[in-house]
């Protein structure tokens, strides 16, 4: 039985993609949707992390006992949290100064279990790892999406904190230079948490509307 | 018997397997994250000082001491404070011998990306109303964000993080006097930012 891929594509970008339509992981998605380099490097992570722990549970998926499956798959995702976090700091300190707090917590993003728990754990390992991968690059647009919509509409800016992720001793890049700037100061409300929730709620129902007409 | 056994053998294995893997990220990546911090640390002292001839001397655990050759021009010390709207700030105050601020530098706060970080100079320039201010130069209440009839800017819809901040700049100006006359008269040890950070790079493996 050959593994149907394009399925697996399809459903994470978009038929069931995990924030989009199964509206999991949405802490994180809220949160950090702030600024688009946050919210990117955010996505990546959790990109990461679902594809690690998805190729780690589907290898021991044998001996994966009913009994102890739920505090396994918890360690697994941990331990894959834990070393992001620690690339994170590693090359990316300034960045994780900003983000490091919700990089800890996408522990609790609901994705990452949910597909460990209802795919990596009955599925063949590259399935398992495909599926992971493209969950989390559904999840990754959906991040970068909205928290661009966000940075623009709330702080009229777009890239904030772009520099910080080039080593300024190598590239001597400063925001400055990266920074695209509108000429408008931007409606606070969106970068405020309701503000989170309504943006989301719109990108939701184009999602819908666009469903409905395909 | 045995039905206990196997998931507690996968488990014994798995966890082994998994603490393996953050050691060794740990192992990995302890150095060069302990380098960030002081590198990070260390630029926010160097953009206090603001002057390539100064000097920066050790004189207590997160004391330095300002010096242009002989000279001493300030001190740049650790403060925190725990009025944040989500856990400790923690900055490097920068004050010259006249009691007048040379700068502040945020180093470490949890407060929200958007709102309260704006007390980061990555992110706005509010941080930098505080150079040239003093215990001397102003009244006692205009240390406090301007709703608050004070003389400091507060950031749209985030309040708390500017005030804490103002607070504890405040705090810091009142330890820096009881102070100054014991940091004046340290020596300490002289440290130098640019060679430190450069000297722990990766042409320095052999």
């Amino acid at each position: 039985m050959s593994t149907d891929y394009r399925g697996l594509a399809a459903d994470g970008l978009w038929l069931k993609n995990p924030a989009l339509v199964q509206l999991l992981g949405l802490c994180p998605l809220l949160a950090v949707s702030t600024t688009l380099v946050n919210g990117t490097i955010l996505g990546i992570v959790t990109l990461f992390v679902l594809t690690a722990s998805n190729l780690l549970i589907s290898l021991v998926k044998d001996f994966l006992d009913e009994r102890i499956r739920l505090p396994l798959q918890i360690m697994v995702i941990a331990t894959f949290v834990t070393c992001a976090d620690l690339a994170l700091q590693h090359w990316l300190f300034e960045i994780h100064q900003r983000i490091g707090l919700f990089v800890a917590l996408i522990v609790t993003n609901c994705t990452v279990l949910a597909r460990a728990e209802s795919f990596a754990s009955r599925n063949p390992i590259r399935a398992s790892v495909v599926d992971g991968f493209m969950m989390g690059t559904g999840f990754l647009l959906v991040i970068m999406l909205l928290s661009g919509i966000r940075e623009i509409l709330g702080q009229g800016t777009l890239f904030q904190g772009l520099a910080l992720v080039f080593d300024p001793q190598i590239f001597g890049i400063t925001d400055a230079d990266l920074v695209i700037r509108f000429n408008f100061d931007g409606l606070l409300l969106v970068i405020l948490p309701p503000g989170a929730f309504l943006t989301f709620g719109c990108l939701l129902a184009a999602k819908n509307w666009l469903m409905q007409h395909e | 018997m045995s039905s206990h056994k196997k998931p507690l053998i996968t488990f014994i294995v798995l966890a082994a397997f998994c603490g393996l893997l953050v050691s060794m990220s740990n192992l990995l990546s302890r150095d060069r994250i302990l380098e960030n911090q002081i590198r990070f640390a260390q630029k926010q002292l160097i953009e206090i000082a603001n002057d390539p001839k100064t000097e920066l001397f050790e004189i207590e655990t997160d004391v330095y001491q300002l010096r242009s050759g002989a000279e001493i021009t300030g001190v740049v010390f650790r403060q925190s404070t725990s009025k944040g709207y989500n856990g400790n700030i923690t900055f490097w105050l920068g004050v010259n011998t006249e009691g007048e601020i040379l700068g502040v530098r945020v180093i470490s706060h949890k407060e929200t990306p958007g709102l309260g970080d704006k007390i980061e100079t990555g992110v706005s320039d509010w941080i930098h109303t505080f150079a040239g201010k003093s215990l001397a130069n102003l009244q006692e209440a205009d240390w406090a964000v301007k709703k608050n009839g004070g003389i400091f800017d507060q950031f749209s819809g985030a309040t708390i993080t500017p005030a804490a901040v103002i607070e504890g700049v405040e705090t810091g100006l009142v330890h820096f006097e009881s102070r100054s006359s014991i940091w004046a008269g340290s020596t300490g040890q002289l440290i130098d930012p640019t060679t430190e950070t450069l000297n722990t790079g990766e042409n320095n493996e052999h």
